[in-house]
């Protein structure tokens, strides 16, 4: 497959664009909003406008006429900004979507510090570790263009309810093509098996740069794994990329209650991978700071930096 | 398909269910009794009278017209409808609570039931979503969603009622059982919901006051209704007593949820047996 450079565009329209084109093959698709715009979604509007419903400022109507269009045949997408299309309706979530098993798409911008000026309202810090708690529901989070554009195909794709993070403006590639099978879950970054950093979204390319300052401090080969696909968690897919790692950091832009690292230190248990294990996130807390993104997360430690710092204490305190 | 039966037939249908209601409850050990006697008048009409068509040898039968128990604590209500239509035998019905997929409150795991239903205020946001479908697809059916009065607290009810009431969802009726009781008591004493049909009007509702046991007003009601092919969304607020039927239950809050044995349940028998032979043979 042909190399695609799609580093320049914002991840919004990586996925709208991909939407839209699928929403012209389908005419089963239809998308709500919840009076949140993006640029490319304005020619859906166009071309489409009335399978393109602005919901307003109403979560919870919102998710039920979700539940009401798919229960009449439609794939439905619902968009809005991360706290409110998960923790204001998770009630709705559960019951009138993933108990049904409803094809309805929860397609959610704001993961982690995104809207870092805006106080803890909207920050994305706990809305994964609410819908992993659904049953039924999938769960996914990109990191990078090709996992963005993937989950608008995997929407449709599959069935079910699922809850899709996607980022607001520019990610650097991981990958060279669309040639990753996302139905694996999870996928290698960077090799390296002496410690493996798992971590998933936007932060994980923190995660790679703290690898790269980590195996130039201390030789150690250190890889990391985007756990792009949370739930249902991919098991086996984790047993053969962990198996053989050494140390085991997991590394989430999010509450660490319910979270990744969470949820990665009970499948290591259950699976009797027993390592060294290091959960970096966010403690119990409300974060009223408020700067850009970067700033944010070096207000709670999470830039590359001084990810390999807390990493490099922890290692000499366990060797 | 659709039942045509008379008023005299409804009527008397109206009581052979409410036996059963009686019973399943009774066998089951407990159960919503009160609500579900509130609305099951207009329930009978709905399913008796030809104002919904379904099919219970095809439960998802594509051109069905979709009815919602957003008031999902009176599912034995309806559950003892859809056993009698046929959608599932009423042995099957006396499963209630006993292990089996029939609860207190329904999931759409059981024949002729649309959506899950128990936490209230969800139905409306999902019939508003069904009666847009149909009106994207250009379907004519009817969407009817069941709501109780104290659901009507919720804000998710008034986010649907505006939503519908823009968009011109004529297809859909909204039908609250207004027995004017929560758990609690009254609800004009703990937390007023008068004026309740200005309240659905200024949402921009074609709003209609019914009474909820009158057989006849209710034909006629839905009849006009039916007619119609444009316009607003409809509300449909019907004057019902909690416990109707029984006498000892009427109009008490604490009917809403509990067992019925021994010499109640033997009372509330006899009066609907009484009631029942009004028409002729059970």
């Amino acid at each position: 497959m042909a190399e695609i450079d799609w580093s320049a565009e914002d991840m919004r329209d990586v996925f709208f664009d991909r939407v839209y084109e699928l929403a012209c093959e389908d005419e089963r698709i239809v998308f709500l909003s919840v009076d949140h715009g993006a640029f490319s979604l304005e020619k859906f509007k166009r071309d489409m406008p009335d399978r393109y419903i602005n919901t307003t400022i109403a979560e919870q109507n919102t998710i039920g006429l979700a539940a009401g269009l798919a229960l009449s045949g439609k794939i439905v997408y619902v968009y809005g900004i991360a706290p409110f299309v998960s923790l204001r309706v998770l009630e709705q979530i559960s019951i009138d979507l993933a108990a049904m098993n409803l094809p309805v798409n929860i397609v959610s911008v704001g993961a982690g510090f995104t809207y870092s000026t805006d106080g803890p309202t909207h920050q994305g810090i706990q809305d994964l570790p609410a819908v992993m708690t659904v049953p039924n529901l999938s769960v996914f989070n990109s990191s990078d263009p090709f996992s963005t554009r993937a989950f608008a195909e995997i929407a449709v794709r599959e069935p079910g309810a699922k809850y899709i993070r996607i980022e607001k403006g520019n990610l650097n590639t991981f990958f060279k093509d669309m040639s990753h099978d996302y139905s694996e879950g999870v996928a290698c970054i960077r090799d390296g098996t002496d410690l493996v950093i798992v971590s998933s979204g936007a932060i994980l390319h923190e995660a790679i740069a703290a690898a790269e300052l980590l195996q130039n401090e201390t030789g150690l080969k250190v890889g990391v794994i985007d756990l792009y696909r949370p739930k249902p968690l991919p098991i086996n897919n984790l047993i053969s990329l962990l198996g053989t790692a050494e140390r085991i950091v997991t590394l989430e832009e999010g509450l660490l209650g319910g979270g990744i690292g969470q949820t990665i230190g009970a499948f290591l248990l259950e699976n009797k991978i027993f390592r060294p294990f290091l959960r970096i996130g966010i403690d119990d807390c409300f974060c009223f700071e408020s700067g850009d993104r970067d700033w944010m997360r070096s207000q709670y430690n999470l830039n590359a930096n001084q990810i390999a710092k807390r990493v490099s204490i922890w290692l000499s305190n366990n060797e | 398909m659709e039942q045509q039966y008379s008023i005299f037939e409804l009527k008397k249908k109206a009581v052979e269910i409410r036996l059963s209601i009686l019973d399943a409850i009774a066998s089951a050990g407990k159960g919503h009794i009160g609500g579900a006697y509130s609305c099951n008048d207009i329930l009978i009409v709905l399913y008796y009278a030809g104002f919904l068509k379904v099919n219970p040898n095809d439960p998802l039968w594509p051109e069905r017209d979709r009815f919602l128990l957003s008031k999902g604590h009176a599912g034995v209500g309806l559950y003892a409808i859809l056993a009698d239509l046929g959608f599932f035998t009423v042995d099957e019905l006396n499963t209630l609570n006993k292990g089996s997929m029939f609860g207190e409150h329904p999931h759409h795991i059981v024949p002729g039931i649309e959506a899950v239903s128990g936490s209230l205020g969800h139905g409306l946001p999902i019939a508003t979503g069904m009666a847009i479908a149909d009106k994207l697809d250009h379907k004519n059916r009817q969407t009817v969603v069941m709501m109780g009065d104290g659901e009507c607290y919720e804000g998710s009810v008034w986010e649907a009622a505006n939503f519908a009431s823009h968009n011109e969802l004529h297809n859909l009726w909204a039908i609250v059982d207004r027995n004017g009781l929560i758990t609690g008591g009254s609800t004009e004493v703990i937390n007023k919901l008068e004026p309740f049909a200005d309240k659905w009007a200024s949402f921009g509702w074609d709003v209609f006051n019914v009474d909820a046991h009158n057989i006849e007003e209710l034909v006629a009601l839905f009849s006009n209704l039916k007619k119609r092919n444009s316009g607003p969304p409809v509300a449909i607020i019907a004057s019902s007593v909690k416990g109707k039927g029984v006498s000892f239950m009427e109009d008490q809050a604490s009917w809403h949820h509990g067992g019925i044995a021994g010499e109640n349940y033997e009372k509330a028998r006899t009066e609907l047996m009484n009631t029942l032979n009004e028409y002729g043979e059970a």
